[in-house]
């Protein structure tokens, strides 16, 4: 299992971090997601064969099109 | 007419009419609640109108985004079980109704415990004027947050724990029909930056009936829009929203320089925003009186002016006939006194008057209905 940090801009409320908590953690081979709105971060936890991190980049782009989030 | 129209215009219509009929109620069960319990430290009438007026225009849509993703999720997932014409019959309005009355109810219970906790704090006028700096600061920073002024306001926002939002999540989930309704429930635990100025403006109050209808006001206001364009499902476009956010931000600064104000007052400062602003009043011809009397009423203090001899002994009478909210609480600052003269009752306040002559300013438990004592 890997834990990567990934920077999110766009999330203009703290409702906003835990939407993509929860759209992520439905995708398969992503097992937590942890998102910090005050600081922007989000920790997630993924299984690297099953999904990686640029997709899990698209996935967030595609959650709500102000997100964009790169990897920290 | 659609099955789906009628519930949906039945829906708005009985929003508006429950909106009207329980503002009005709970301003006047205010006034009964507010003369057998502690004073309340909000003036009632003024707050609760622009609490609901913040909830109508701005709160339904800045709480709209996830809030209403979540509401979305089970309406989905019921269409899911059926066919599509039939969900289309029995329209989407009822689980929203279910999901609005429940965060309703949810909220109320939340601003009475807000409310019971800021009264533990009793009167000290210390912990007052630290109550209401930490309210109008945390007003401001969540104002200067909405603005995207700064990243650091940020941390204004408060996110809950993982453990409550998984919680949440499992609800959304169920295909039961009775989800929406523990949604509704569980969403003062994911509120928006508006709701939690809400909630900090509940504390502050210090009574649990008034924190009680300050969070019911403000969700009754932000009901009608959320159920609009919740029920249309249509993400407004971006610069309706931007808008929303300025005027939510402009309101909440109103409130915290309102809170701010009051603060610096009782805290004895010549320099409030009032004093900055306003014209000095010409003092009358007044007599010198070593007993006067003020009456407690319901647009304040009355005179808002008394003169009394420098160094002498002044017996204060204060008779309120229907003095409500903090005014009962009247309070001079500058000579650490503070009396609680329940409405419809009197009460006396006994000081020896300062040896120099000058203005010494008194007022009601929140420093926003004042008046000054003449020294001369």
């Amino acid at each position: 299992m890997t834990r990567k940090k990934f920077k999110i801009t766009g999330m203009h409320c703290v409702s906003c971090a835990c939407d993509i908590d929860w759209s992520l953690e439905d995708v398969a081979g992503i097992v937590e997601s942890k998102t910090n709105y005050a600081t922007q971060e989000a920790e997630v936890t993924f299984e690297q064969n099953i999904i990686s991190e640029q997709k899990i980049i698209t996935i967030i782009g595609s959650i709500d099109k102000r997100y964009q989030a790169k990897i920290l | 007419m659609k099955r789906s129209t009628l519930v949906l215009l039945i829906g708005i219509l009985a929003i508006v009419i429950v909106a009207g009929c329980l503002l009005l109620l709970s301003t006047n069960s205010l006034r009964a609640a507010s003369a057998v319990t502690p004073p309340a430290r909000t003036p009632a009438q003024i707050n609760l109108l622009t609490v609901f007026l913040t909830g109508l225009l701005t709160g339904g849509l800045t709480c709209l985004a996830v809030q209403g993703g979540l509401l979305a999720t089970t309406i989905a997932q019921r269409e899911e079980q059926k066919l599509e014409d039939r969900a289309k019959n029995n329209g989407n309005a009822l689980p929203i109704l279910f999901f609005l009355f429940s965060k309703l109810i949810a909220y109320t219970v939340l601003g009475l415990l807000l409310g019971w906790f800021g009264s533990l704090f009793q009167l000290s006028l210390t912990t007052q004027v630290l109550m209401q700096i930490a309210v109008a600061i945390f007003m401001l920073g969540t104002a200067l947050n909405l603005l995207n002024i700064h990243p650091i306001f940020r941390y204004f926002a408060i996110q809950p724990p993982k453990f409550l939002t998984k919680v949440v999540r499992n609800q959304s989930k169920q295909k039961d029909f009775f989800a929406p309704v523990f949604l509704g429930a569980f969403t003062i635990f994911i509120p928006c930056g508006t709701t939690q100025a809400m909630m900090a403006l509940a504390i502050g109050s210090g009574n649990p009936l008034l924190g009680a209808a300050i969070l019911f006001a403000f969700v009754l206001g932000t009901s009608p829009i959320f159920f609009l364009l919740g029920y249309f499902a249509t993400k407004l476009g971006d610069v309706l929203h931007e808008r929303f956010m300025k005027l939510a931000a402009a309101i909440l600064i109103f409130l915290a320089l309102y809170s701010l104000d009051g603060a610096l007052a009782l805290a004895g400062s010549p320099l409030t925003f009032r004093t900055i602003f306003s014209k000095p009043q010409a003092v009358g011809r007044q007599e010198i009186s070593s007993e006067p009397t003020l009456a407690l009423t319901k647009g304040g203090y009355s005179p808002t002016s008394l003169t009394i001899k420098a160094g002498s002994l002044v017996t204060l009478h204060l008779i309120n006939s229907n003095g409500q909210g903090c005014i009962q609480a009247f309070t001079i600052p500058r000579l650490g006194i503070q009396k609680v003269v329940p409405v419809g009752s009197s009460g006396i306040v006994r000081f020896t008057a300062p040896l120099k002559p000058g203005q010494v300013p008194f007022m009601c438990g929140m420093g926003m209905y004042r008046g000054i004592i003449n020294v001369i």
